[in-house]
C-alpha cells in the first residue's frame, strides 16, 4: 500500500480494498482483500464511502438491498458478482489497493436507485 | 361468486383502500387483480387463478367475482376475519408496497412491477436478478428500468425469511464488519 496518498479514487470505480492492515491479518491477506464500489471519495479526509461485493452470489441473492454484476471489461470483475448495498460504510484510503474498472452508468444508476430506496430518500 | 371475493374485500378493508365499482373503473380492476396475486403469491388462502397477462398476473376467475358484486368492492362490504398468519401478509405488502413513496408519483407502474416481478419469481425460481430484470424488461418494455430494480427489491422484502441469515452468510457480513475505518 506504498504511496496510498497519490491514488486518485472516483465514484463508480472498483478497488480491491485490504479489511485488514498491514500485520492485523498475517496469513490471510488474501482472504482479506475484497473488490468494493466506491460511492463517494471525500478528499477531505481522505476517505471513501463502499459498497462491498463479493462472489459468493447464491448465499446472498435473496437478501434485499443486494445488486448483481455481471463480468466485463469495463468492470474488471473476473466473477458474477453481488453488491452488499446494505453494507456501505466509509474506508480509509490507505485501504484502497488497486483498481479493478468502472461501473457502467446503468448499472450504477439502479444501485443508486437501491441505495434511495435503503435510506429512504425521495 | 366464490368465497374469495369476501377475502380480498376484507385485504381491501384491510388497507382502507378507496375503490370506484370495478365494473365501470379500470383502475380498480387493475389494482384489485395486482394485490389479489400479491396476496395468494405470499401464502394466502385464494383458489383463483393466475396467468401472466398484458398487465402483469392476472385470474378471470376474480374477474367473473369482481363484476358479480361491484357494489360489495365499492362498499367494502364483509364480514370476513383474517388470522395472524394473514395479517402479516397483509402487513407485509401494506409496508413494502402499497406505502413505498414511488406509489405518489407511480403506483400503478409499481404494482404491475412488482407482481409480474414476483410472478416471474414464482416461476422461474432459479432465475437471480440480473435474470429476472432482463426478463421482466423484455416483456414490459413501457416500465422504467428504475421501477422494475425497485420492483426486485421489494419482492425480496417481502419473501425474506430470517433463515436466510445462514452461517456462511455472516460470514460473509463479518469480514466487512471488522473493517470500521
Amino acid at each position: 500500500m506504498q504511496g496510498w496518498k497519490k491514488l486518485q479514487i472516483k465514484s463508480r470505480e472498483i478497488w480491491n480494498v485490504e479489511l485488514s492492515y498491514p500485520g492485523e491479518g498475517v496469513g490471510h491477506e488474501e482472504k482479506y482483500r475484497h473488490p468494493c464500489i466506491v460511492v463517494k471519495f471525500n478528499k477531505f479526509v481522505d476517505m471513501a464511502t463502499i459498497m462491498p461485493l463479493t462472489s459468493n452470489v447464491i448465499v446472498l441473492k435473496d437478501f434485499p438491498y443486494t445488486y448483481i454484476l455481471n463480468p466485463n471489461n469495463s468492470n474488471g470483475l473476473t466473477k458474477k458478482s453481488i453488491a452488499l448495498i446494505y453494507q456501505i460504510r466509509s474506508l480509509s484510503k490507505q485501504r484502497f489497493v488497486s483498481k479493478r474498472g468502472r461501473i457502467i452508468r446503468s448499472n450504477y444508476e439502479n444501485i443508486q436507485e437501491i441505495l434511495k430506496d435503503y435510506f429512504q430518500i425521495y | 361468486m366464490s368465497e374469495d371475493i369476501n377475502i380480498i374485500i376484507s385485504a381491501l378493508k384491510y388497507w382502507n383502500i378507496d375503490l370506484k365499482r370495478p365494473d365501470r373503473d379500470y383502475s380498480s380492476r387493475f389494482k384489485i387483480q395486482k394485490l389479489a396475486y400479491l396476496c395468494k403469491s405470499m401464502g394466502m388462502s385464494l383458489n383463483y387463478k393466475f396467468t401472466l397477462y398484458l398487465n402483469g398476473p392476472y385470474s378471470t376467475s376474480l374477474t367473473q367475482d369482481y363484476y358479480q358484486a361491484p357494489k360489495l368492492i365499492e362498499n367494502l362490504e364483509t364480514d370476513y376475519k383474517f388470522d395472524e398468519k394473514d395479517l402479516n401478509i397483509l402487513d407485509k405488502i401494506s409496508e413494502y408496497v402499497l406505502n413505498h413513496p414511488i406509489t405518489l408519483e407511480y403506483e400503478s407502474e409499481f404494482l404491475e412491477a412488482v407482481a409480474t416481478v414476483r410472478y416471474l419469481k414464482n416461476k422461474y425460481s432459479d432465475m437471480l436478478d440480473d435474470e429476472i430484470f432482463a426478463k421482466t424488461k423484455e416483456i414490459k418494455q413501457h416500465l422504467k428500468d428504475s421501477i422494475i430494480v425497485l420492483a426486485i427489491n421489494t419482492v425480496k422484502k417481502l419473501l425474506f425469511k430470517p433463515e436466510f441469515l445462514t452461517e456462511e452468510a455472516r460470514k460473509e457480513m463479518d469480514i466487512w464488519d471488522k473493517a470500521e475505518d
